[in-house]
């Protein structure tokens, strides 16, 4: 663990403010940037739960004005960036706030492109271009509602694919107060896309010790807090760990290239209305065992990551990745115990069997590893159609 | 792993690192949008032939403004506008540090006067004064300890008016850091022992201390990891290149660990010990680390075991039972001395009496030590050490040090 020894980069740009009234430090670190007026976009569920009078009385008596747009919709499109645009330049904002995860991240990357440049910038980043703007402060408040990609490189509108550094948000808020119980199956697959970004980057040929120690961070409190939190979902330190692990599980996940796992789930979530991070739940046993078999110095330590240094240093070396795959088959039984109508296989998403040809292809498509041959992801596959947890 | 109630995190420096780390400049500049930068660097550095190193690796892809290389070890407020100016006149517009503390320092001072016009860097001092962006600047280490390619402190001091001015601001971290094995290959075996265990004990105080959070204790943990594989080992053979680049992203781990949960009470006595007898830093902090174990222990029992893991490795782990974890971590510290000390011929001090200034001669003379615990009164390092500290404390601290013996457990306040 620790010791890769390859040439690598590592860029986390992000500065975490996590705990108790740390929303309250917000407009300090804005105005540190230089901004006075921000945007927070939200979505209409989130803001019905009362989350902006949250934010309002923690920015009480700062000098802060706040607009907020709370209309963004599960899938926000080119049109809305637009219209927002108009929005945040006609009102003379100068930052932009994200209040929850997935669209509202995406759109705030976007519109983050868009006001730091012309609209146009969008079209330009997704045909592979790089911005040459530096773009205007960019603050997530991430809940346990995510998408896997709020504080990565990462945006998607509609067709449009965006990946830039410049995209990472500035500033992470993590607040007991914006990090509410959700429902069980939510946090759930947020809990098992961490995992899933954890183990892949603990298993990564191109791991390096930046990545591992935040694949580390992620893996550990997500072990000591996913049942915890899904037993009892008040737990509120158990609640903030989990969306801690979530932002250190996607910085090891945007350090290295996405894993298959990863690919597969997205692909798969695609053509059913499931959460990604539940699908994954379902491959990740089946990949564990494939990698298990090559007998991997990274394999032996994913015990540590999974099972903690006591765990870890108490079982033989060639005892160590069967350790760690039953310790993540033990969570995922217990978990779909906890959840109800938590998938058993990816039979039971409604995919035949005759589909999984297709995402054998998609899968080796996006094999940027490329240790993967179609025939190990066609394993991976017919595996967790088959199997039933 | 623990969730502090509250904790803030913040390393924005990219890192590069590898073998030939140092071919990848000319395109992270263009990145930064900057073509003509100015290295950085003093006499001795260029002297081993490591600024020939990055001139070589950038030759075909940069245009070089212009090099500095006579930035001397205790650099001032004069050597910062002088450097300035040829910054200006040569018309540069990034900055490559290539150094160790002190180079990296000027290069922070440098960065604040070009970037914000000053022509008094005093306005600048303290906390929040820099409110925007500074140009490029690329920090490429050449001893892997301080860990300030990572940090965003600056000091910088005034000679003539007897000032020490300390800048403090996200706006003074590289951008960039380089860690490149080839730049700690000729690092002689002493120097290589203390900068690593200077990095160590940054790590083992992150670990400890009273502010660590969960990233923090993860880089700390990989940080400790690597130099106990890897310190002894390049001691004993400096040629060792793979060992090379692992301390390298060690120190910049430590870093990363210590500026994000800050350090105690060995480094509040290693710059009490420096500024009052000359002692490089690195060596104060190897001396020190097992006096802050064992003066803190009671206060910290089990976060101190865990750190046997990392050290010792599995099997000494799982072997030793919980109580005697600390035992075994203090024990290591003080074994990696005496290793230390063998692989380095003997110039590795393992305590402060055997500590030699430049001409041989000892450099902490016994009686020196109530001026070194009056000194460290007044050092702020102290406020996150887990446990309080008088002069009397630090006066029974520092005397076991230099004689190179245990804590007295019946002195230490409980």
């Amino acid at each position: 663990m620790f010791e890769s020894q390859r040439a690598y980069a590592f860029y986390s740009p992000t500065k975490v403010l996590s705990g108790n009234k740390a929303l309250e430090n917000l407009p300090v670190e804005l105005d540190g940037m230089n901004a006075v007026k921000p945007l927070i976009l939200t979505t209409p569920g989130l803001s019905a739960r009362g989350m902006e009078k949250v934010m309002a009385s923690a920015f009480g008596d700062s000098n802060l004005t706040i607009g907020v747009f709370a209309g963004v919709p599960p899938l926000p499109d080119l049109m809305l960036v637009r219209e927002l645009y108009g929005f945040y330049r006609d009102n003379g904002y100068d930052a932009i706030i994200a209040l929850g995860g997935g669209p509202v991240m995406d759109t705030a990357k976007a519109l983050n492109i868009a006001v730091s440049g012309r609209p146009e910038d969008l079209e330009v980043l997704a045909a592979g271009k790089p911005l040459t703007k530096k773009l205007r402060p960019l603050a997530a408040i991430p809940n346990l509602d995510l998408s896997g990609c709020e504080m990565t490189r990462y945006a998607s509108l509609g067709p449009l694919s965006l990946a830039s550094p410049a995209l990472i948000p500035d500033l992470m808020i993590i607040d007991p107060r914006t990090v509410p119980a959700e429902e069980r199956k939510t946090m759930a697959a947020t809990a098992l896309m961490s995992m899933t970004q954890a183990v892949e980057a603990c298993l990564h040929p191109g791991r390096n010790p930046l990545t591992d120690a935040y694949a580390y961070g992620a893996a550990r409190f997500i072990m000591e807090n996913i049942l915890a939190v899904l037993r009892s979902p008040s737990d509120r330190k158990g609640r903030l760990a989990l969306a801690n692990a979530a932002f250190f599980a996607q910085t090891s996940f945007d350090n290295l290239a996405p894993g298959v796992v990863y690919e597969l789930g997205i692909a798969i979530s695609r053509s059913c209305q499931t959460k990604p991070g539940l699908i994954m739940g379902l491959l990740l046993p089946h990949f564990l065992l494939l990698e298990m078999r090559k007998e991997t110095a990274a394999a032996k330590d994913l015990y540590l990551f999974i099972g903690g240094p006591e765990a870890f240093a108490g079982t033989a070396a060639e005892a160590s990745s069967r350790k760690a795959l039953d310790r993540i088959v033990e969570v995922l039984l217990e978990l779909q115990s906890l959840v109800t109508d938590f998938p058993r296989s990816i039979r039971d998403l409604g995919i035949n069997k005759e589909d999984l040809e297709g995402l054998v292809a998609q899968g080796s498509a996006t094999g940027v590893r490329g240790e993967y041959d179609p025939q190990d992801i066609r394993n991976i596959l017919e595996k967790a159609w088959e199997t039933r947890f | 792993m623990d969730l502090p109630g509250y904790y803030e995190y913040y390393c924005g420096v990219k890192i590069i690192a590898g073998h030939d780390a140092l071919e990848k400049i000319p395109g992270i500049l263009q990145d930064l949008h900057a073509r003509r930068p100015m290295i950085v660097t003093d006499k001795g550095v260029a002297g081993a032939g490591l600024v020939d190193i990055v001139l070589q690796a950038v030759k075909d892809e940069l245009v070089i403004g212009a090099v500095a290389d006579d930035v001397p070890p205790d650099s001032d407020l004069r050597v910062v506008n002088r450097l300035a100016a040829l910054y200006r006149e040569k018309d540069c517009d990034a900055l490559i540090a290539v150094g160790g503390g002190s180079v990296m320092d000027t290069a922070k001072g440098i960065n604040i006067v070009v970037s914000e016009g000053a022509d008094d860097l005093m306005k600048f001092s303290g906390a929040g004064a820099l409110k925007r962006p500074l140009k490029p600047l690329v920090a490429v280490p050449t001893t892997a300890g301080t860990g300030s390619e990572v940090t965003l402190v600056a000091v910088v001091k005034d000679h003539e008016r007897h000032l020490k001015m300390a800048f403090v601001s996200y706006f003074l971290l590289p951008d960039v850091s380089i860690l490149d094995s080839r730049m700690t290959l000729s690092l002689p075996a002493a120097i290589t022992a203390a900068t690593g265990m200077d990095a160590m004990t940054h790590a083992v105080e992150a670990y400890y201390g009273l502010s660590k959070n969960p990233l923090s204790d993860a880089t700390a943990l990989a940080a400790i990891r690597l130099i106990s594989g890897n310190l002894v080992k390049v001691t004993r053979n400096p040629s060792d290149r793979e060992a090379r680049l692992a301390m390298a992203n060690a120190a910049t781990l430590a870093g990363m660990a210590f500026s994000n949960s800050m350090v105690g009470m060995v480094h509040t006595l290693g710059h009490a010990t420096g500024s009052v007898c000359g002692v490089p830093h690195g060596v104060c902090m190897a001396i020190l680390l097992p006096y802050g174990l064992e003066y803190n222990r009671h206060k910290r029992e089990a976060v101190m075991g865990e750190l046997l893991f990392p050290m010792g490795g599995s099997d000494v782990f799982a072997g030793t039972s919980k109580e005697h974890r600390t035992d075994r971590v203090i024990a290591y510290v003080r074994q990696m001395n005496q290793d230390l000390h063998d692989a380095s011929g003997g110039r590795h001090a393992r305590f402060f009496k055997e500590v030699l200034d430049r001409d041989g001669k000892p450099a902490v003379a016994r009686e020196r030590l109530p001026a070194i615990a009056r000194t460290a009164l007044g050092d702020g390092s102290i406020f996150y050490n887990p446990e309080e500290l008088d002069y009397d404390d630090f006066l029974m601290v520092l005397e076991a040090a230099w004689e190179g013996i245990a804590l007295d457990p019946g002195r230490i306040r409980t």
